[in-house]
């Protein structure tokens, strides 16, 4: 049920980060969307902008060119008339004075409709086009503007082809008055007829409109001049046909603007085969108030740098990559955190695995110091049952001890603040002490026990001794404890060159019994800690199960290897070989020896005043007992403040080093210690403070250090060791008095 | 770590090529109808034809050249407005590669190219249409549609009093009784004419023109002012009179339509409470985009179609004879391209796009345009086109004197006939 609730909580919760992701990109897609969407609005508003005034350019330039034209065309009217010219005189002047390859100039009888031409191919100056105007009824728009021109207007008449000279013009003009046969004047149409190509020469658009065109309609929607894409009969039907196919009378409002305003712009579709929707931007012409220039653009031809759905693609593409990235990623966290659990979940059963082994561990012998106190106290009267009973505490207590700092030593290793004391020894010394400690033990047990060392080329090396030791010494008590009596325990010490560091060798030691032996599935766990090979055989044989964790790990840090040969009731054979720098000379060892004489007479300690910071009256008893047993006058604070507040209260020299429990009412050791360090004499700030306390872990240790102790010595107290950590200190501040 | 690369690798490529899609503008440069149309000449080459047209408003033609320019892109076609009563059009238009024909009112053929010998493929073309706009034997244009003559019905009205489309003339003249009797006008038109033909001579041309056309005897004896001979062609000017006398038309009435009987005739008849329209099909096509002009027919709209005129007993005289067409001019510097045009204007697709947006029947084989579908339902006393054999000036008269009908000139059916044979006999003999 629990499993189905936690999937069904993992689902939701994946749909919901499902969701929103989606709601991301969605947001994100949108709001790019909107962005590029606004800014290609704006480039095509400027564009578009930038269109119009072009249109806007265009037609100044050709309301320049048609009035330069219409003024050549009132001059030489001017000049006509003032000359008094007969038509024939006209056409004559005309003929002469026009350049052809620029345009025409057109007489014609606003009665008759009857014209010439300033051009002729053959002599004959008369051209049809204007009686041809009257003959067709499609015309009459042209006849209109004839008579308004002749009415003063400024027109501009429509395109045209002139048969005659083959080619398309559009005209503006005035009138003339011509002598007539019978002396008086007529007036007749005088039109400057313009080239519609060379008119088109003033319409150039920038090449970022290559599709644009330019024509020029009238505000009765006629066309003028009409660009090629202007089609029908009239700008009206035009947007009639391709706008309003539906609304006959749709084009009229549309188109209503042209004439009712002198500029605007206008959307309506072309007549291509699609239908592309177009601007149309119109303006009246200032001197011909009927007549409007009209640009062209389709909207599509309004290219922006901003290409929408790129950016939107992109924009998704990239968010989607970054969502699958994020979600790689946090599932590869979340692979890391299921497998950290698993590992916190099995060092969870591995502590709790500790301890039960651990209290079982401790109850055991402390089951011994309890039953044999309460032995003795039975028979306190009977010396030699007491001293035996005394002897079996003390036994105990040791093991007990024994556990305590072998856990210690495991949590020092772990945690990786075992840092090796490097320093010149003899190994024959070495050898000499391991033998003396278990020659004693294994020829108790029954055993033939033989250490061979003799040839060592490199006698001295330089090593952490006491690691070092440590490892032969737990190899070779398991080899005694685990070899029944009658067997043998051999340990064999050489030399072997390291290839690659003639100054190192590789310290080859080999400690082998005919004991019980180990199992192959017992092997392949057998370094791990409190894991103890448990049959009939070996339950009786006291241990901690921390021996070869120790011992690999310390090996480990030695850059070593720990190889086990063993068969169960075959005996076991380890060979460990650790790469180790030599010494020629044995100098250095003999000082280092004679100074550690020296300290062995502990007269340097004498006269020393400590205070020692102890609540537990047991403990202050057996500290001062001891430490009085070495001359040093011992003086007692109940707990950490009263500690401050007497070396606060006597004058500086009082006390020459503090030895503080941590755990204590009032005010612990640490913070009595951050107290006298913050103290602003001198003498406090650097007084010798040592921590000893059954709080032995490393980050115990570290907590120590860091409040401003100097040293931290284990209880139940070693003496030995308290005094090494009262010299070391000392010899660390102000040195021996 | 190796799929995450992976993932990122497919999203960058779906990235990749959803952007690559987005950058590929679809081509929908090749209309599929037309896919087998193969350009013979450079489809890049950019030209400019000068193409002559009778209308001022061709959009019909705009929509072929727009199916033209989806292959040949950079070709423009200019348009230029000629004077459709001037046969010597190309005289004052020189540079023209392209222009309009008309047989009723001539045109240049020896400018012209002769469309099969290009390699103008025909196929799409109504063998009897193709045959008569060939002139002597030849084709020099390609025909865009037909402009026949008959009457546009308000199906609506006529059911609303109870008739339906008459199919005879003892039909038609019954219906026409009957709207009269209930105060109607059935049949109108302009009494003016352009271009000889008026509304009357409209409603009664296919009928002479098919008696003429099909009957050879008949034709000669008309030619020869043989009253008894041609007497049964006199028939036609008998019914016309009769629709005269019948009271079934209003000369007052028909006089305020105006000569070109197209956008004030199509307001009157919008109106609604004309029955009968005289006109022709390339006036019907301006109906379509005025429905929406005026609010007569937006308020109240209704159903109306074109017809032949019922004046046979049997049925309609379907009389065709080709309308416009396009050339290409020979002595045309760009004369591949203008005869290349062409050769695509031929498709069977493009004749009836032409004749769709003008909104005239096709005269390809097979139309795509269902408007005029009735006009093949409709019986017909008899089918004809004419492919040349009748000249045209007994057109030109027929019209001229049924119009005289009209405004009075002529006070009898008789009068009429008479008239028209002595006006045929007097051309015969001085051709």
């Amino acid at each position: 049920m629990e499993e189905k609730k936690q999937r069904k909580q993992t689902i939701a919760a994946i749909t919901i980060i499902a969701l929103c992701n989606i709601l991301l990109i969605v947001g994100a897609v949108l709001s790019t969307v909107y962005y590029t969407g606004d800014v290609r609005k704006r480039q095509a508003e400027n564009m578009l902008h930038t269109f119009e005034n072009n249109v806007e350019t265009m037609k100044q330039l050709s309301e320049q060119y048609l009035d330069t034209q219409l003024s050549i065309a009132k001059g030489r009217a001017t000049y006509i008339q003032s000359e008094k010219m007969s038509l024939d005189e006209a056409i004559e002047y005309v003929s002469i004075i026009e350049d052809f390859q620029v345009g025409e100039t057109h007489i014609v009888d606003i009665d008759t409709f009857d014209a010439w031409s300033s051009y002729s191919s053959n002599g004959d100056h008369s051209i049809d086009i204007f009686k041809r105007f009257l003959q067709d009824d499609s015309m009459g728009m042209y006849i209109d503007i004839m008579h308004r021109i002749m009415n003063g207007e400024k027109c501009v008449l429509c395109i045209y082809r002139v048969r005659e000279s083959d080619r398309s013009v559009v005209s503006v003009g005035t009138t003339v008055k011509l002598r007539q046969e019978n002396g008086e004047s007529k007036d007749y149409l005088f039109l400057r007829a313009i080239l519609v190509s060379k008119l088109k020469e003033q319409w150039v658009f920038p090449s970022s409109f290559d599709t644009a065109e330019i024509g020029l309609i009238t505000t009765k929607y006629d066309y003028v001049l009409p660009s090629y894409s202007m089609k029908s009969e009239n700008f009206i039907e035009f947007v009639r046909f391709y706008n309003f196919s539906d609304d006959f009378n749709g084009a009229d409002v549309a188109l209503a603007p042209i004439k009712e305003q002198e500029s605007g712009l206008l959307t309506l579709y072309n007549s291509k085969r699609n239908r592309q929707l177009c601007y149309w931007y119109f303006s009246r012409l200032k001197n011909y108030p009927g007549v409007d220039i009209l640009g062209y653009l389709p909207v599509d031809d309004i290219v922006t740098d901003v290409e929408n759905i790129f950016i939107v693609i992109a924009v998704s593409g990239f968010l989607l990559l970054l969502i699958l990235v994020d979600g790689a990623y946090i599932l590869k966290i979340n692979r890391k955190l299921r497998t950290t659990a698993k590992i916190a979940d099995v060092a969870n059963q591995q502590k709790t695995r500790f301890l039960s082994t651990m209290s079982h561990d401790i109850r055991t012998p402390l089951n011994a110091v309890l039953g044999m106190a309460e032995l003795a106290q039975n028979k306190i009267d009977d010396k030699e049952y007491v001293k035996e009973c005394l002897r079996k505490i003390s036994v105990s207590g040791n093991h007990l001890l024994t556990l305590i700092n072998d856990v210690l030593e495991i949590s020092r290793i772990e945690s990786g603040q075992t840092a090796m004391t490097l320093m010149p020894f003899d190994l024959n010394t070495m050898v000499s002490s391991l033998e003396s400690i278990t020659r004693s033990q294994a020829i108790g047990h029954g055993l033939n026990f033989e250490i061979k060392a003799d040839e060592l080329p490199h006698p001295i090396v330089i090593a952490d001794k006491l690691r070092l030791t440590q490892i032969y010494l737990n190899l070779l008590n398991n080899a005694v404890k685990y070899t029944p009596a009658g067997g043998s325990v051999f340990m064999e010490l050489r030399e072997e060159p390291v290839s690659d560091a003639p100054d190192k060798v590789s310290l080859i030691c080999v400690i082998k019994d005919t004991g019980v032996g180990m199992s192959e599935e017992f092997q392949k766990s057998m370094y791990e800690a409190f894991y103890r090979a448990s049959d009939s055989r070996t339950d009786r044989i006291q241990g901690t199960g921390l021996g070869l964790s120790i011992v690999k790990k310390l090996v480990d840090l030695m850059d070593g290897t720990i190889f086990c040969e063993s068969a169960v009731n075959a005996g076991t054979t380890f060979t460990v070989s650790i790469p180790l720098s030599f010494e020629v000379s044995s100098d250095k060892i003999r000082s280092s020896e004679v100074q550690s004489d020296r300290e062995k007479e502990n007269n340097d300690l004498k006269g020393l005043r400590i205070l020692v910071a102890e609540d537990n009256e047991i403990n202050w008893e057996i500290i001062s007992s001891l430490l009085e047993e070495y001359g040093i006058f011992c003086e007692r604070a109940q707990d950490g403040r009263e500690c401050v507040d007497k070396l606060v209260a006597e004058i500086p020299g009082t006390y020459d080093l503090v030895l503080t429990d941590i755990q204590m009412p009032v005010m612990n050791g640490l913070e009595a210690a951050r107290a006298i360090r913050s103290n602003e004499r001198m003498d406090l700030q650097q007084m010798p403070i040592i921590a000893m306390t059954a709080d032995a872990f490393a980050e115990d240790i570290q907590n120590c250090i860091d409040a401003g102790m100097n040293a931290h010595v284990t209880k139940p107290i070693e003496i030995d060791k308290v005094l090494s950590a009262i010299r070391l200190t000392l010899s660390r501040s102000n040195g021996l008095r | 770590m190796k799929k995450l690369a992976t993932l990122v690798s497919v999203v960058l490529a779906c990235c990749v090529m959803l952007t690559a899609c987005a950058t590929d503008k679809p081509n929908s440069s090749t209309p599929s109808e037309n896919a087998f149309f193969k350009p013979k000449l450079d489809t890049e080459k950019a030209i400019t034809l000068n193409f002559g047209s009778f209308f001022g408003n061709f959009e019909a033609f705009t929509a072929v050249l727009n199916d033209f320019n989806e292959f040949y892109p950079n070709v423009k076609i200019e348009t230029r407005s000629l004077n459709g009563n001037d046969p010597d059009f190309l005289k004052s238009n020189p540079d023209l590669d392209i222009f309009m024909t008309s047989n009723e009112r001539g045109y240049p053929t020896e400018s012209c190219v002769d469309l099969i010998d290009a390699g103008v493929d025909v196929s799409g073309i109504d063998d009897a249409i193709l045959e008569a706009n060939k002139w002597q034997g030849v084709l020099y244009s390609v025909p865009m549609g037909l402009n026949l003559k008959g009457l546009v019905v308000n199906k609506t009205l006529l059911e609303n009093e109870g008739l339906s489309v008459p199919q005879t003339w003892a039909e038609f003249t019954a219906a026409c009784e009957t709207l009269k009797s209930k105060g109607f006008v059935p049949v109108q038109g302009p009494i003016e004419a352009v271009s000889n033909y008026s509304a009357m001579s409209t409603l009664s041309y296919n009928m002479g023109m098919s008696m003429l056309a099909s009957d050879h005897d008949l034709l000669t004896a008309v030619s020869s002012a043989d009253a008894n001979g041609s007497a049964k062609l006199k028939t036609v000017f008998e019914r016309v009179q009769t629709i005269l006398d019948g009271g079934f038309t209003d000369s007052e009435i028909n006089s305020g339509y105006p000569a070109n009987n197209y956008d004030g005739a199509i307001q009157k008849f919008f109106k609604g409470d004309v029955a009968f329209w005289m006109t022709n099909t390339e006036n019907v096509s301006g109906m379509k985009k005025r429905e929406s002009k005026w609010d007569d027919f937006k308020n109240n709209p209704f159903l109306y179609e074109f017809i032949f005129t019922p004046f046979g007993d049997n049925g309609a005289y379907a009389y065709v004879e080709p309308w416009y067409g396009f050339a290409a001019n020979k002595n045309s510097e760009r004369k591949d391209y203008a005869v290349e045009f062409l050769r695509f204007f031929a498709l069977q697709e493009e004749l009836n796009t032409i004749a769709s947006v003008k909104g005239v029947p096709s005269v390809a084989k097979v139309s795509s345009d269902s408007r005029y579908d009735n006009l093949g339902k409709t019986k017909s006393e008899i089918s004809i086109i004419n492919n040349g054999t009748l000249p045209s000036y007994f057109g030109n008269y027929f019209c001229d004197i049924t119009t005289k009908m009209l405004d009075g000139t002529y006070s009898s059916a008789d009068e009429a006939f008479n008239a028209f044979l002595e006006k045929c006999s007097q051309t015969e003999q001085a051709e």
